[in-house]
C-alpha cells in the first residue's frame, strides 16, 4: 500500500480550496492543523470556536501571556494575526449563520457515499447522537469540507456505503480530502478527483467502503499552497464607494438626532450620485437638520433630508422620523404629508432587533415591545410565561453607508463615542456595507480587543476627507 | 457558566463551588473539558464532575472523547485530547455511568438562545438544520425552513474578566471574550472574577464589552 500523505501535506491540500479575504471556521481536531501551514501573514482568516478571527498557531516559546489567552479549536494557543479580532461566541455564531463563513473544514469520523458525515466527536460517542460544533459550521457555511484520515485506525473504512453514520451531518460535504484522495459527493455517489503521489485506484479502493467512480480528470494532488494576493478594500472617494448603487435600492443608513455617527460624506456622495427610489432604514430619517445637537450657529447639520429634498427616497423605516418641533418639521415630515414618501414605524429597540437580527440570520424574533398597541396589528402575538409577545421580522438592507472613527485597510472599524449607536448592527445587515472613516491604518494597528466591527462586514473603505463639513 | 478550554474560565469560583459543596447542579457551558497538559491543577467543571455535583450539563462540546472510548475515534490527530491521555474524561465516566445527564445543543444554537434570554426575546426563528433532527417547531419564513429557538436563562451565572470597575463593567482579554458575555446576559444573578478591580473611569468606556448592569458581585481572582 503507498504511504499516506502526512498531515502538513494534507492540510496544505485542504488550503488550496480558500481563496483570498475568506473566513475559513476551522473546527475541532485534524482541521486545526491547517493553520501551521498558512503563511504568517495570511489574507484568509481562521475562525477559531474559541473565538478567535485570523489567527496562526502560536511557535515555540510564544504562548506566554497574550496569547495564551487565544485558543485554536483545539484549545492550543494560537496568536492573532494583524487585523484579526477577537469575538463572543454570539457573534462568531451570527458570523456563521449569516453566512459570512466561506467554508468550514471539519473532521468526519464517517462518510457516507451520498456524503452525509458524522462529526468525529459525535462518531466517537454515538450515544449522545449529535453533531455538536459541527452542525452550526455545516449550517451556515458556504462550503463545507470534509478533512480526515482515509480509515479509521483498526476500525475498518471510515467510507461506507450507507447506514453506517451515526448523528448525521445537516448537509452533505462539498468536498472530502483524506490523505489518500479528494473525494467530491455527487448525486451519483464519490467521485474522486485525485489522488495522493503514488496512489492508483484499485489501492483507493481496497481501503474504502463504499462505491467510487473516478474524474475523467483524475490527477494527482497538488500539495503547494496558492499564492493569495493581498485584502485591501479602500476606495479612493466616497462617490467612488456608492456609484453602482441601483435605484430602488433599500440603505442602511445610520444617524442620531445630532451629527454622531451619520456617514455626512457618503450621504452627499450619494445625493450627487443620485439614484432614486431609495427606501432609507434609520433611526430617525432625518432631524439633525432641524434639531441639531451641537451643531454651530447658522450651520444647517447634512442629515438624511439632502437625499429627501432631492426627491432620491420614497420610503423610510425608522423609529423616530418627526421633528419634535411642530413649527421645525423635517424634510420627511414634509414628503410624508404630500405623499412623496411612505413610512414604516418601528420602536426603536424593535428596529435595532430586527437590524441585528437581518445580519445575525435570525429571520424573526418575539418581543414584548409593542404587544397590544397599534404597532402590533396585523402581527402573529404569543403568549410565553404569562406575557404578551408579538413576531417581528429581521431587516436587511441592499447597501449600507456607515461612519467609523478609524478602519484598517482589511474593513475593522472602531468607532468613537456615541457614533457607535446604530452602525456596528446596520453593518452587519447589508449586502455591501461602505464605511467614511477619520483615518485607515494598516492590519494590526487596531487592537483585537477593541475592534467593534470586523472587516468580514465591510466591503468598501473610504477616508472622509480632512476638509470635509458635515454642515452646508 | 463562561469559557473555552482554558480561557475565561473562573477557575476560583469554581473551586469555591466546589468546597462550598453545592450539588444537584445543571451547567450551561461549552463542555467539561480536562485540565490542560501543561497545567493539570487547572480547575474545571470536570472537577465538579468528578465530585458528583453536577446533575446535568448543557453544553455543544460536553467532553472530547477519550481515545480508547469507542474504537473510533483514534484517527483524531491532534484532537487536543492529550490531557486525558487516552481515557475518558470525569464528564464521559460520569455520562456512561448515568450519574450525568447531557443535552448537546450546537453551539451557534447554544449562543443565540441565550442571547435571546438575555435581551428579553421569547424566542428567535433560525434556518432549520442547526439543531439536529429539528426543534419540535418549524415554519417556512420567506421560502426557508426555520426552526424556533425558545430563550434561555439560568439562575445564575459564573464568568472570568481580566478587569472590572467596582461598577461591575467588564473587560475581557482575548479569547475570555467567548462565552463570558451572554452568559453575563442570561444569569439571574451574576458573579465576576477579575484580575483586576478599578475604579469607574479606570476603564476605557469604548472598551467595555460587559455593561456593569449585567454584573451583581464581584470579586478578585486569587
Amino acid at each position: 500500500m503507498p504511504d499516506r500523505l502526512n498531515i502538513q501535506a494534507q492540510a496544505r491540500r485542504v488550503a488550496r480550496e480558500f481563496s483570498s479575504g475568506d473566513v475559513i471556521a476551522v473546527g475541532p481536531g485534524l482541521p486545526c492543523e491547517v493553520a501551521p501551514e498558512l503563511p504568517g501573514n495570511s489574507p484568509v482568516q481562521l475562525l477559531s470556536d474559541c473565538g478567535v478571527l485570523g489567527y496562526r498557531t502560536a511557535g515555540a516559546g510564544e504562548s506566554a501571556d497574550r496569547e495564551a489567552y487565544a485558543l485554536d479549536s483545539n484549545g492550543r494557543p494560537a496568536v492573532v494575526q494583524p487585523g484579526g479580532v477577537f469575538l463572543s461566541t454570539v457573534e462568531m455564531a451570527a458570523m456563521v449563520r449569516a453566512g459570512l463563513v466561506a467554508a468550514a473544514v471539519v473532521q468526519p469520523g464517517q462518510v457516507d457515499a451520498s456524503g452525509r458525515f458524522s462529526h468525529w466527536t459525535a462518531a466517537a460517542v454515538p450515544d449522545l447522537g449529535a453533531t455538536v460544533q459541527g452542525s452550526d459550521l455545516a449550517n451556515g457555511s458556504r462550503r463545507l469540507i470534509g478533512m480526515m484520515a482515509h480509515t479509521g485506525a483498526g476500525s475498518g473504512p471510515a467510507i461506507v456505503e450507507s447506514g453506517a453514520v451515526q448523528g448525521s451531518g445537516p448537509r452533505p460535504l462539498d468536498l472530502l480530502v483524506t490523505d489518500a484522495a479528494v473525494i467530491r459527493p455527487t448525486p451519483d455517489g464519490l467521485l474522486v478527483e485525485e489522488l495522493a503521489p503514488g496512489w492508483r485506484m484499485d489501492d483507493l479502493a481496497a481501503v474504502t467502503g463504499a462505491r467510487l467512480s473516478y474524474s475523467p480528470t483524475l490527477r494527482e494532488m497538488d500539495l503547494e499552497l496558492p499564492s493569495w494576493a493581498p485584502v485591501s478594500k479602500t476606495y479612493a472617494s466616497g462617490l467612488e464607494a456608492v456609484s453602482d448603487i441601483p435605484n430602488g435600492s433599500v440603505v442602511n443608513i445610520d444617524g442620531f438626532a445630532g451629527p454622531g455617527g451619520m456617514p455626512h460624506y457618503l450621504m452627499v456622495a450619494l445625493r450627487d450620485q443620485g439614484a432614486t427610489g431609495l427606501t432609507i432604514i434609520s433611526n430617525t430619517a432625518g432631524l439633525a437638520r432641524v434639531i441639531s445637537f451641537g451643531t454651530p450657529p447658522g450651520k444647517r447639520a447634512i442629515d438624511h433630508s439632502i437625499l429627501i429634498d432631492n426627491h432620491q427616497v420614497s420610503k423610510a423605516i425608522a423609529s423616530y422620523p418627526v421633528s419634535p418641533s411642530a413649527s421645525r418639521p423635517t424634510s420627511f415630515e414634509m414628503a410624508f404629508q404630500q405623499g412623496e414618501v411612505g413610512l414604516e414605524v418601528a420602536p426603536q429597540g424593535t428596529l435595532a432587533e430586527r437590524i441585528r437580527a437581518g445580519g445575525a440570520g435570525v429571520a424573526a424574533f418575539f418581543t414584548p415591545t409593542a404587544a397590544g398597541t397599534l404597532l402590533a396589528e396585523g402581527k402573529e402575538t404569543r403568549e410565553i410565561d404569562g406575557r404578551q409577545y408579538v413576531l417581528e421580522e429581521g431587516l436587511r438592507a441592499d447597501y449600507c453607508l456607515i461612519r467609523g472613527h478609524k478602519a484598517d485597510t482589511l474593513g475593522n472599524v472602531v468607532y468613537k463615542g456615541t457614533s457607535r449607536n446604530f452602525n456596528p448592527i446596520m453593518a452587519t445587515s447589508a449586502r455591501v456595507t461602505v464605511v467614511e472613516v477619520d483615518e485607515i491604518v494598516e492590519p494590526g494597528q487596531l487592537g483585537p480587543e477593541a475592534i467593534v466591527t470586523p472587516g468580514v462586514y465591510i466591503d468598501r473603505v473610504v477616508l472622509r476627507p480632512p476638509d470635509f463639513s458635515p454642515y452646508d | 457558566m463562561g469559557g473555552f478550554a482554558g480561557s475565561g474560565v473562573p477557575e476560583g469560583l469554581l473551586r469555591a463551588l466546589l468546597s462550598l459543596g453545592t450539588g444537584n447542579l445543571t451547567f450551561i457551558c461549552q463542555g467539561a473539558w480536562p485540565p490542560p497538559v501543561e497545567n493539570p491543577d487547572v480547575v474545571g467543571i470536570d472537577r465538579l464532575v468528578a465530585s458528583g455535583l453536577v446533575r446535568k450539563m448543557v453544553a455543544p462540546m460536553p467532553f472530547l472523547p477519550g481515545q480508547g472510548a469507542s474504537g473510533q475515534g483514534s484517527n483524531n490527530q491532534g484532537s487536543g485530547n492529550q490531557a486525558t491521555g487516552g481515557q475518558p474524561s470525569a464528564a464521559e465516566t460520569a455520562w456512561r455511568n448515568g450519574s450525568l445527564e447531557i443535552e448537546v445543543v450546537p453551539q451557534g444554537v447554544l449562543a443565540e438562545r441565550l442571547r435571546a434570554g438575555g435581551a428579553g426575546l421569547g424566542g428567535v426563528f433560525v434556518p432549520a438544520g442547526a439543531v439536529p433532527g429539528g426543534s419540535g417547531e418549524s415554519r417556512t419564513i420567506s421560502g426557508v425552513e426555520h426552526d424556533f429557538l425558545p430563550p434561555l436563562k439560568a439562575d445564575f451565572a459564573l464568568l472570568k474578566a481580566e478587569a472590572a470597575d467596582a461598577l461591575g463593567n467588564l473587560v475581557y482579554k482575548g479569547g475570555q471574550r467567548n462565552w463570558n458575555p451572554v452568559m453575563a446576559m442570561a444569569g439571574a444573578v451574576t458573579v465576576v472574577e477579575a484580575d483586576r478591580i478599578v475604579e469607574p473611569g479606570d476603564l476605557d468606556p469604548e472598551l467595555v464589552i460587559t455593561p456593569g448592569i449585567y454584573v451583581n458581585r464581584l470579586v478578585a481572582s486569587v
